[in-house]
């Protein structure tokens, strides 16, 4: 395609700002903040994981119930003196605790990370 | 010189004078291409940091083998594509139609350019803005706007054929 005369017109007539300099200052220092700035987590993605973790977390405690279940047999097997109703209270105190971390690590890591977010991005304003 | 992919590899290991060294090279064609777009100075502005910003924040996505500038526009495209996209969705009614604009003939040149440039679809604008403002290859412009070559031409071809017709009525 030839770059045909009214074309060249059309260039060297359209307007041609330049950036101001405040502007590439301005640029600048967010680059510099962008570039220290830790690893990131959006809120959306902060929202995603506990609504996850929290969704998940019935299906992990049935999982945790289950395989304390067959501990119980094996200890039984190997300690049969063992009295059931300390076997029932370690199976439920053990899957309330793992449910508990289940839930506690993932949904505090994201929070973490999201923290940090904020706290560098509040620079920037 | 340092090449600019080699200057941005300092940028992907947290080297912030080698931004800085980009920028320079790269602020005036890259925000002569973003007002192309725009065809307005604030949204440029906001429009060249949101894309400077992109590239620092995705600077280890940066593949060395292939050029700087070609992964720079694609980046300016891809914010000023949001920008439109977002504008629309917020108040598609305050744009006012190019075609509406009445006394054509009476406008100074450099608003007749602007209008020309502005009442073109957002996808032949660009193509427009890459060859004959930045003077670049049909085959970098494809591979800016992540588009098949044959589309780039039928792009530049229905371009071409409106702005000579706009030009013709003039």
């Amino acid at each position: 395609m030839n770059n045909e005369k009214w074309m060249d017109e059309l260039i060297a007539s359209f307007p041609n700002p330049q950036p101001q300099q405040e502007l590439i200052s301005k640029i600048q220092q967010q680059m510099a903040l962008a570039i220290v700035e830790k690893k990131r987590l959006s809120q959306k993605m902060l929202l995603s994981i506990i609504a996850i973790t929290l969704a998940t977390i019935p299906l992990f405690s049935l999982t945790n119930y289950f395989y304390y279940i067959l501990l119980q047999q094996i200890i039984t097997t190997y300690f049969p003196q063992m009295l059931t109703s300390f076997l029932v209270l370690f199976t439920i105190s053990v899957s309330l605790i793992g449910a508990i971390c289940y839930g506690f690590i993932p949904i505090w890591l994201a929070y973490f990370l999201n923290r940090n977010f904020h706290q560098s991005s509040a620079v920037l304003r | 010189m340092i090449a600019d992919e080699a200057l941005m590899t300092q940028v992907a290991a947290g080297d912030t004078k080698a931004a800085n060294v980009l920028l320079s090279r790269y602020q005036k064609p890259l925000y002569k291409f973003i007002f192309q777009m725009t065809v307005n100075e604030n949204d440029s502005d906001d429009l060249l940091q949101e894309t400077w910003l992109r590239v620092i924040r995705y600077r280890h996505t940066f593949n060395i083998e292939k050029k700087f500038s070609t992964w720079l526009f694609q980046i300016a495209t891809n914010c000023t594509r949001d920008f439109f996209r977002k504008k629309k969705q917020i108040a598609s009614l305050e744009e006012i139609e190019p075609t509406q604009c009445a006394s054509k003939s009476s406008f100074e040149n450099s608003e007749w350019a602007s209008f020309l440039i502005k009442s073109l679809p957002l996808h032949q604008r660009e193509v427009i803005a890459l060859k004959f403002f930045h003077e670049k290859k049909e085959r970098e412009i494809a591979e800016i706007l992540d588009i098949p070559l044959g589309t780039v031409k039928s792009r530049l071809h229905k371009a071409m054929h409106y702005l000579k017709g706009m030009k013709n009525e003039q």
